[in-house]
Order: structure tokens, then C-alpha cells, then sequence
């Protein structure tokens, strides 16, 4: 987001990318790319998603797995490893998800459900005796909502009356460990047999993460297939600073100047401000900030809103206020969208939501799918991320004495700001979001955090 | 009017035994009577820790042993008979309601496994009936647990009433050396709130007792709301002891978060329009009050309760996770397509 750096050469995803093409080793890559993360030279929700997607592709691909089980227990590994590298970037996690759910599907496509099931189980009973406070409490759920994932969301509201099969079934319900569990099914199970007795799974994986790979890239353009619907004919429209979801999405409403609309574009001051401007002028400068690479590349060919007839203005943050009566809706791009419709966007986002609140202003949030997580919280705050201070350098250090100067990357927009959601998958009302969200990780109930 | 006044907590009087043909609460048929009201007023009386759809479930498995019914049919209609007359004999039936639909949803689910033993399945069904109270035991854990963590250090919490999986859910997060202060109300005219300070005080935790009318005052300097229900309905309101919805409306102004701690078994497929669109008999508003009472109506109501709408509801902790009240709505009217 800062653009103090020194010039020097930052792996971003382009070079992560690429060694993953050319020298990928199924145990050093893995280091290099939680270091990757923990120096930020790979950040921002959409960039880590392609990475990590990436990595696992090509770790489930390098390594001979002895049965569903051994695949499981190798997954949630790495999410552990990853997600303590980054816990706030929650879109490691998501990917890493995703995958366990490709398992899962693919699992019981080839009628291996039950093996699967237990495989979580069992990784989650593995869990339980750590689960002692671990040092860094937030991010780092348990897998438990995954144990069951298909007796539908209704499940636990039967336990209490879980009939009993038989007296050893009873001896086990009755242990506390296992009430969130039914149990009476699965006792009988058979134990995993070796994936060589099994069909493998592999390839079927492989080729449904290739696919998750592809929606990745493409979630951009999918999402500005929606813009006719969202934006018509002489209609004015504020976005927080010009994000490439966003500006796609622009871009394709003006399409062919098939509608004349304005944009009133918020600067966003001090973290985004100069690519704001750089998208203003369809030239986005080229930061530390690896999305932006792809996004000139894109930007360099393409004609810009005003060649499509597009009006902008750009305001100051100070504005917000002063323009959002003239408007009729404001969009806004999420970094993270949580289980119960929170948002987390830009600093400075929420200033917009609040002002279009205030005036009734319909208030729609931009999130690809890997950006939403299946996550809740009671205390959303220790999402937020606090990066250096941008408006004070350190040549001002009589200043830097005398005060502090906090700098928050994100803002937590709470679902009473937000009127709908645009995804790749289709346009989503903040009500529905929570089981959009849960249905994409084949997931009964968020985890808490 | 003396019928709403009697409490379902109190055990049944000798008086309701003079009253005329038929016995509220009892059930007939050609092979005798049980009093399923009388039994569950007892096994709330016996066991204080026990909830009351818990106590529902139970009487009503009771009742399926002494009617020794001989056919499926026959034991679904005692079942629906005797759930019918336990609602009728009580003036709020709605908690019971939730335990009498869990059972009867559990015994259509589970009757036709093997249709040809049908003794094998009633006996099932006697030695399962003490796992029932466990159970509610280990979700009302299982409630504590997933609460606990909304406890940080140094906030202060805000009760009302008195709730099981409240005190569970404080408890818990004392346990793990949260530092952490409650404000509980009196709760009058139960005085419930008495009872929570007393118990949480007993645990090490410092309690301040505010009267009902300093809720307002009072609130401000707590930084969240957690109480517990009594029942939850089809849209993810509650119902709960009275003063809830006025804690929840100033928790609303105050912008507090409102969070309310109950186990799933208490989720009932019923769609309240507002306070006076329930069934629940209650007699607050009294413009004919008996002479010489003055102040507001019976004192010594254990019983009255509030419907807390869902938009002032941030969150449901139950043991299937943090839930928001459309998950809750979600998770209801899926019940019906089991």
C-alpha cells in the first residue's frame, strides 16, 4: 500500500509464479513461500489466493499419498503452516479450504464419502488434546465445522434426541468429546484402507484445482458481466478509489457506450491515493504492490472510461459527504467479505458507507468468491491490520516524538451498511451471503474466530 | 384468572384436584390416566437444572411407558394427545412446545427403522430417556464454550434474569482467568437477577446489582448484553424473561451488541407477530386489578416474559456455533423438511 520502499527487487506473485514453473521443489517451495508471505512481498487477497492456489496444485501433484486420510492430514498441515505466516490475510486459508472441499466432493464421487469423514474426524481428535489456548488464539480455528459437512445445517438440532443404535453407540455419545458429533453412523466404520486398494483421487483433484485456478483468474471479468444490471443509463456512481474489481466492472458498463453515467471517484487518502489517480488516467503505476503489474498490463491496451464516455470526478475523502447526495449508488470492493456479511475494505470505505447510509444510498460490495470467508467473529477488530504511517516520514522525527500515527489498512463495514453483494457466482443480498458463503466450502457453520 | 397465575414451576396444588371433569393436563385413555402436568411440574421441581423442553421430552417418554401403547399409531396419537394437553395446562407453553415437537419428530423419524419390532423400539426408547437430560447438559457446555470467547479481558457484561447457559458461558470465561465485571439487574418481580449474583459472585466475579429502572444508567458503562431464552422462534426472535426487549431496545441505542445464549433444543417452528401475538397467556397490563393492591400486578410472578424482535439481535451462541438470527430462521424451517 506505501510507496516508501527503496527500489529494490521484491519476489512478488509474478517471481513466485515463476518459480513455481521453473525450479517448484515439494519441500523447499513451501518454506520459501511461507517466508514470501511473512516478508508481504506476496499480499493483498487476490495475489495470495493465485499463490497459494498455485502451490497446491503442485504439492498435491509432487506427492504420493497412501490413502484419503494421509491426503487430508497433509492439507490441513499446510493450512496451519500457511495461515500462521499471514493469519489476517484470510484468503490462504479460504484456498486451502476450497481444496479440502475439492477432496471431499472428489471423495465421494468415487464413493469414498465415508472415508473422508472420518479422515476429518480423526484429524480433529488429533487436535483436541492441544487445544489449549494456542499463542495466537485468533485465525487459527479448528476444522470441526468440516467434520460433517453433509447432514445439511440441521443436524445439531437433533443430537439431543440421536437415537442410539446400539449400547457401545451409547457409551460413546456419552463421552462429551464427541456431542457435537453423531456418532451412531460412524462407529461401524470400516478402517481406511490404503489408496492403492482405492481409486485414486489425484487426478480428479489436480484437475478441479486447475479449475479453481481458472475461476480465480477470471473472477474479475465474470464479475463485470453483471455491470448492465447494476449500472444504467445517467446514473452517478461513487466508488472508494478505483480497485481493479471495480473498475472492470466500470469499464464494461460503459462498454461500447452502450450507457452514459458518471463516476465520482473518492482519492483515498493516504493509502491508495496514487493508484486512484493512476486509474483515473488508465495508467496504473507500477508500486510494490504486485496486483498491479497484471492490472497495467491490462490497462495498457484498453481504453480508458472517459474514451467510453464516462464522466469522472475525483473528490477528496473530505468530500464524501458534500457529493453522496448527487449520487445513486456507491460501490465498493471487499478485501473480505465474513460469514454473517461484514466487510472488510480499504480505510476510508467506511466514511462512504456510513455517508450513504445516512441518505438511503444503495451500497453494493464487489467480492470475488475467494474472498469470502467462512469465518464469524465476536470481536472483529483484531482483523483489522495496521500498516506504517504513510503521512509522516522519518525525516520528521521531532514530530514522530511527540506522537503516534496509526495507520489502519481496512475498515470493518458491518452488514447494516451494505445493501447487496456481487460475486462471481452471481449477485448475492447480504441475507443470503451467509449461506452463499458456507454452501462454497460445503460447510454446515462458520468458524469462529 | 387464577389458571394464568399458577406457575409452571410451582408444583401442581392440592386444589387443582377439586376442579371438575376433566383434569387439566391429564390424559385419558381406555387404558387409564396419567397426569403428564403433574409430572413435569415434578421433574422441574426435582431437578432445578433441568430445562423445560428437557422436562417436556421426558414426561412425555414417561407417558409412552405407561400408556403401553401396542401399535406406532396408537403411540403417536397418546404422544399428540399428551403434548396437547401439556401445553393446555400451562399458561406459557411455548418452551415445552419446542421439547414436544423435537419428540415427536424423533419418534416419526426413528418408528418406521424396523416396523416389525415394535417392542424393541419402545424398550430403545425407555433406556434412552436418561440420555436425554445428559445431553442438554453437554449443549449447554458445549454453549459455554463457544460463548466463553467472546469474554476479553476488562470488558463488563450486562445480564438480566437468570440463565443457565449464561452463568455456564460466564463461568467458563472466569475459568480460563478472564478478568471481566457483570451488571445484572434485579430482574423484578422474579428477582431472578438476585440469583445470578449470588451464583456468579460464588464463582469470583464481580457482580454490581442495578435496579430494573437503571438500565438505561447502567448500560453505557457495559460494553456488551448476553442473556439467555426461554424459547426461540421461526424468525430468530426469542422470548425471554420480561425487561429483555427494553434491554435489548436501550442495548439498540447504545449500539451494544445483544448476544443470547441458548442450546438448539429450544428452537420452536413458531412465527410470533409481537408481544401480544403469542401463545402465551399473561396478565401484566391489568386495568381491574384486585382491591387493595396498588402497585403492579402480582408480585410474586416467577413467569412473565418478553419477545425480543430479531433486528435487536446481534448474535445466537448455541452449541452449533455463533449464529446470526437469519441463520437461526434458516436452520428452523429447515427442521420441517427432515
Amino acid at each position: 500500500m506505501t510507496s516508501q520502499m527503496v527500489e529494490i527487487h521484491t519476489p512478488d506473485l509474478k517471481w513466485w509464479l515463476a518459480h513455481l514453473e521453473n525450479d517448484f521443489h515439494p519441500v523447499h517451495s513451501i518454506d520459501l513461500f511461507v517466508n514470501t508471505l511473512k516478508r508481504r512481498s506476496v499480499r493483498n487477497p487476490t495475489p495470495t489466493a493465485v499463490g497459494t492456489a498455485q502451490l497446491l496444485l503442485r504439492l498435491i501433484a509432487a506427492h504420493k499419498f497412501t490413502s484419503i486420510q494421509n491426503l487430508v492430514d497433509y492439507v490441513l498441515s499446510l493450512e496451519t503452516r500457511l495461515s500462521a505466516a499471514r493469519p489476517r490475510e484470510m484468503s490462504i486459508r479460504n484456498m486451502v479450504r476450497r481444496v479440502l472441499g475439492i477432496i471431499r466432493e472428489e471423495a465421494e464421487n468415487a464413493g469414498y464419502g465415508d472415508h473422508f469423514k472420518a479422515a476429518m474426524e480423526a484429524s480433529q481428535a488429533r487436535e483436541e488434546p492441544l487445544a489449549a489456548k494456542p499463542a495466537r488464539p485468533p485465525l487459527m480455528a479448528s476444522h470441526t465445522s468440516f467434520a460433517n459437512p453433509t447432514q445439511a445445517s440441521v443436524t445439531s438440532l437433533f443430537n439431543i434426541l440421536s437415537q442410539s443404535a446400539s449400547p457401545q453407540a451409547v457409551s460413546t455419545a456419552n463421552s462429551p468429546s464427541q456431542s457435537g458429533v453423531q456418532t451412531p453412523q460412524n462407529a461401524g466404520l470400516p478402517p481406511p484402507q490404503p489408496l492403492s486398494a482405492q481409486k485414486d483421487i489425484r487426478p480428479a483433484v489436480i484437475q478441479d484445482i486447475r479449475e479453481l485456478v481458472e475461476e480465480l483468474e477470471s473472477s474479475e471479468t465474470s464479475i463485470a458481466e453483471y455491470a448492465p444490471q447494476l449500472i444504467h443509463k445517467n446514473e452517478m456512481i461513487m466508488t472508494y478509489g478505483l480497485p481493479s474489481t471495480v473498475h472492470r466492472l466500470l469499464l464494461r458498463a460503459a462498454h461500447k457506450r452502450e450507457h452514459d453515467f458518471t463516476v465520482v471517484v473518492v482519492e483515498g487518502s493516504p493509502n491508495i491515493f496514487k493508484h486512484t489517480h493512476g486509474a483515473v488516467m488508465n495508467k496504473i503505476p507500477l508500486t510494490d504492490q504486485d496486483d498491479t503489474a497484471s492490472e497495467a498490463e491490462a490497462a495498457a491496451v484498453r481504453k480508458s472510461l472517459q474514451e467510453r464516455g464516462v464522466q469522472v470526478i475525483v473528490i477528496s475523502d473530505s468530500d464524501i459527504f458534500n457529493f453522496i447526495g448527487r449520487v445513486n449508488k456507491v460501490f465498493l470492493a471487499a478485501n473480505y467479505v465474513l460469514a454473517d456479511g461484514s466487510v472488510l475494505a480499504t480505510a476510508g470505505a467506511l466514511n462512504v458507507a456510513c455517508a450513504a447510509k445516512a441518505l438511503m444510498k444503495p451500497v453494493v460490495v464487489v467480492a470475488g468468491s475467494h474472498v469470502l470467508c467462512p469465518v464469524t467473529s465476536y470481536h472483529q477488530e483484531v482483523l483489522v491490520e495496521m500498516g506504517q504511517p504513510v503521512t509522516v516520514g522519518y525525516e520528521e522525527g521531532e514530530l514522530l516524538d511527540r506522537a503516534d500515527f496509526p495507520n489502519p489498512l481496512v475498515d470493518l463495514v458491518e452488514p447494516q451498511f451494505v445493501t447487496m453483494f456481487v460475486t462471481n457466482n452471481g449477485i448475492v443480498s447480504k441475507t443470503t451471503i451467509n449461506r452463499a458463503t458456507l454452501d462454497l466450502y460445503h460447510m454446515p457453520e462458520a468458524d469462529l474466530v | 384468572m387464577t389458571d394464568i397465575s399458577k406457575t409452571h414451576l410451582s408444583p401442581p396444588s392440592s386444589s387443582s384436584s377439586s376442579r371438575s371433569h376433566p383434569k387439566p393436563g391429564v390424559v385419558y385413555s381406555t387404558k387409564g390416566e396419567f397426569d403428564i402436568r403433574e409430572h413435569y411440574c415434578k421433574l422441574l421441581s426435582q431437578d432445578p437444572s433441568k430445562s423445560m423442553p428437557i422436562a417436556a421430552i421426558e414426561s412425555l417418554s414417561a407417558l409412552c411407558d405407561a400408556t403401553r401403547a401396542g401399535t406406532i399409531h396408537e403411540l403417536m396419537s397418546t404422544i399428540e394427545d399428551g403434548a396437547e394437553a401439556l401445553k393446555k395446562s400451562i399458561p406459557n407453553a411455548i418452551s415445552l412446545t419446542a421439547g414436544c415437537d423435537l419428540f415427536k419428530r424423533f419418534i416419526i423419524a426413528h418408528a418406521h427403522d424396523d416396523p416389525k419390532d415394535f417392542e424393541a423400539f419402545k424398550q430403545q426408547l425407555q433406556a434412552n430417556g436418561h440420555l436425554f437430560a445428559q445431553r442438554a447438559r453437554e449443549a449447554r457446555d458445549k454453549v459455554a464454550e463457544i460463548g466463553a470467547d467472546s469474554i476479553k479481558d476488562g470488558v463488563t457484561v450486562f445480564c438480566h434474569g437468570h440463565s443457565r447457559c449464561v452463568l455456564g458461558l460466564l463461568n467458563k470465561a472466569a475459568e480460563a482467568k478472564a478478568r471481566f465485571n457483570v451488571i445484572v439487574t434485579e430482574t423484578r418481580p422474579s428477582k431472578l437477577g438476585l440469583r445470578t449474583a449470588k451464583e456468579l459472585r460464588a464463582a469470583g466475579i464481580p457482580v454490581a446489582v442495578v435496579d430494573d429502572n437503571a438500565m438505561g444508567y447502567a448500560l453505557k458503562k457495559a460494553k456488551m448484553v448476553i442473556i439467555g431464552a426461554e424459547g426461540v422462534f421461526g424468525d430468530g426472535s426469542i422470548l425471554n424473561i420480561l425487561g429483555s426487549y427494553q434491554l435489548a431496545l436501550v442495548a439498540k441505542a447504545y449500539n451494544r451488541p445483544v448476544y443470547v445464549a441458548t442450546e438448539t433444543h429450544k428452537f420452536v417452528d413458531i412465527f410470533p407477530l409481537d408481544q401480544f401475538n403469542m401463545p402465551v397467556q399473561q396478565n401484566i397490563i391489568d386495568f381491574d386489578p384486585p382491591k387493595d393492591i396498588e402497585g403492579a400486578t402480582p408480585q410474586d410472578q416467577q413467569d412473565f416474559v418478553d419477545h425480543v424482535p430479531r433486528h435487536l439481535i446481534k448474535g445466537l451462541i448455541t452449541e452449533a456455533g455463533l449464529l446470526t438470527p437469519q441463520q437461526v430462521s434458516d436452520k428452523i424451517v429447515a427442521m420441517r423438511f427432515e
